[in-house]
């Protein structure tokens, strides 16, 4: 073997691994930066005549502000913006842990029923009046049903797969039949429905974030905060368990009881955030793509990217939503679909192409 | 020194391993032969951990019963038999600074894991494949890599199931000679699965045979890759030359 004076000599290779380095960490300022310009023209567009630069003044001089202009950008537009943030942070590491856990590329937050049992949480309330946490604030029975039903239901998965050894095939085909039993229970909720109710229930499943409160924005923001660090401290075992599947044991790695931490925290993040806004798809499919094909798979970045890209997508989404029919703004999981979808198609094309 | 007492796997309601009990000499590599299905992997997956195994597996007079996974993970190397077909989007020399940095709870990569990769990639002759996506390459160059993410972490215990079978002539010559040169320069122990028994002779100081998960052969390998074992082994009729300079080949000449 060389001594290690003669390699670091010749390191043409450690060299040029950390240009690498240093032009993923380019990207990732760039993004952000981007995201932070999202965040501020998500702040200053809304459905009223608010000229720009009062609401920017609202923003960072709120004790110069008319009552008006504090309510609108402090009540109304902060918290559907920061709500915007943190749910596009939230739904797309939710979606990349669950392409991790279950080693399939199109894999997203919704694949093992989450979407369908919340739904049917959120059924329980709008439809029967009926909630497992009714010694809560009428308020938030909607919200904290929506997150027990979808957070219990993979839990379930994960505890009872866990008795197979948590293998991939088992939590797929729980998840297969968690989804179609919260389905069709949902479908019986939609059936008995008054026409109120069953417009409350579809409203809520095409998600939206208008009705985003500073108290739900402080619970995601909790659970981000608490979920991400860690998450980025274990940056190379996911990326030992993304490479190598089973075998990430010989590197030290108990690979079933990563599974359960990272299932666990994917369904606290995704379930928490459709407790909030309802089910907004793609973001967890879409947005760690992009990361991936911007940055490449290694964890430390990827995952670093992965949020800045949801966050982006989804205030993206949040300024479209409220510009595409002027006076009006769209339901955010519509706006995210008809954005995803062709970026999905180009993906599945792409990778039957082999492209990938 | 290596001493495996009695390691055996069942998995379900089959006896995959029988108790299999050996020893091994520091410095020393072990060819593990046998026709498909006799227990080969299963032995080297219940070494390293990765399979249930019943049985003492000792290893410089310490127990590796008594270890966890990650103690294991330290002192073993291992290369699966289907790595070839991992799809990761990592580079070669990510794998190299993956490997050493597994448990790792810092986001920097340590700087002497950067030199040690350095200096794997020169030893194995992959320096040029450094930058390519392990999607992107040949079965054979695969192999290359997982021996090499296997030979950089230092191991104590080698343990190769088939590094070869994907390679060409050069490269099976490169990789085991490389392997027995790093064995016997940092008085490791290796076992490596084989199926070409001219590779063994070459390579291995030691040959086990095992037939339907028991031992049916152990011992210098060229008093156990004799003619009448390969036949009682295999099912299959050969010769064994024996070279000026006493190096041995295998000549395969007909099923019985």
């Amino acid at each position: 073997m060389n001594t290690v004076s003669q390699t670091l000599g010749q390191a043409p290779s450690a060299h040029v691994y950390k240009n690498d380095v240093r032009r993923k960490l380019l990207l990732i300022v760039v993004f952000f930066i981007l995201t932070v310009l999202a965040v501020i023209t998500d702040l200053l567009c809304g459905s009223g005549t608010l000229p720009w630069h009062v609401a920017l003044n609202g923003v960072f001089h709120p004790d110069q502000a008319s009552p008006m202009v504090h309510v609108v950008m402090w009540d109304l537009r902060m918290p559907v913006t920061i709500t915007a943030v943190l749910s596009g942070i939230g739904l797309a590491i939710a979606g990349s842990l669950m392409q991790t856990v279950l080693d399939n590329p199109l894999a997203e937050p919704f694949t093992l029923g989450i979407s369908s049992a919340a739904g049917f949480g959120a059924a329980l309330v709008i439809v029967f009046q009926t909630s497992l946490v009714s010694f809560l604030p009428v308020d938030y029975l909607l919200t904290a049903n929506a997150f027990i039903f979808s957070l219990v239901t993979v839990l379930f998965i994960g505890i009872f797969a866990a008795r197979k050894g948590l293998s991939v095939e088992m939590i797929v085909m729980l998840g297969i039949a968690v989804h179609f039993i919260f389905s069709a229970l949902l479908g019986l909720a939609q059936y008995v429905a008054n026409v109120d109710q069953l417009q409350s229930l579809v409203f809520w499943m095409m998600g939206s974030l208008q009705k985003s409160t500073w108290t739900q924005v402080g619970i995601n923001a909790v659970i981000i905060v608490l979920v991400v660090p860690i998450l980025l401290l274990l940056s190379w075992q996911i990326s030992a368990l993304r490479g190598f599947g089973e075998q990430a044991q010989v590197l030290g790695i108990s690979v079933a009881r990563l599974r359960m931490l990272l299932l666990t925290f994917s369904a606290l993040l995704a379930s928490a955030i459709t407790a909030t806004i309802g089910v907004v798809g793609f973001i967890g499919l879409v947005a760690p793509h992009v990361a991936r094909m911007l940055v490449g798979e290694d964890q430390r970045f990827a995952q670093l990217m992965t949020m800045i890209v949801g966050a982006l997508i989804m205030t993206l989404s949040s300024i479209v939503s409220k510009m595409l029919i002027p006076g009006v703004i769209l339901p955010i999981g519509m706006v995210t679909s008809l954005l995803g979808v062709p970026f999905f198609v180009w993906l599945v094309f792409g990778r039957s192409m082999g492209r990938r | 020194m290596l001493n495996v007492h009695e390691l055996s796997v069942r998995i379900g309601r089959v006896d995959f391993l029988k108790p299999v009990s050996f020893e091994l000499v520091a410095g020393q590599s072990l060819a593990l032969l046998g026709r498909n299905g006799a227990g080969k992997s299963t032995l080297v997956k219940g070494l390293a951990g990765l399979v249930k195994a019943k049985g003492d597996i000792q290893l410089e007079g310490v127990s590796l019963n008594d270890m966890t996974q990650k103690e294991r993970s330290r002192i073993i190397g291992y290369v699966a038999q289907d790595f070839s077909s991992s799809n990761v989007r990592l580079s070669v020399f990510e794998l190299l600074l993956l490997t050493q940095n597994s448990q790792n709870m810092q986001l920097r990569a340590s700087p002497e894991s950067l030199v040690l990769a350095q200096e794997m990639l020169n030893m194995l002759g992959l320096a040029h494949l450094s930058e390519r996506m392990l999607n992107e390459m040949s079965g054979g160059q695969r192999q290359m890599v997982a021996s090499a993410l296997a030979l950089i972490r230092k191991p104590k215990l080698l343990l190769l199931d088939e590094p070869t079978s994907a390679l060409d002539l050069a490269n099976q010559l490169q990789l085991l000679q490389t392997v027995r040169d790093y064995t016997q320069e940092q008085n490791i122990t290796t076992i490596m699965v084989l199926h070409d028994l001219n590779l063994a002779h070459r390579f291995a100081d030691q040959t086990m045979i095992l037939e339907s998960g028991k031992v049916s052969a152990f011992g210098d390998t060229h008093e156990v890759l004799t003619a009448e074992q390969i036949a009682n082994s295999y099912g299959v009729h050969c010769e064994v030359f024996i070279g000026s300079d006493g190096s041995r080949s295998i000549h395969p000449l007909s099923a019985i």
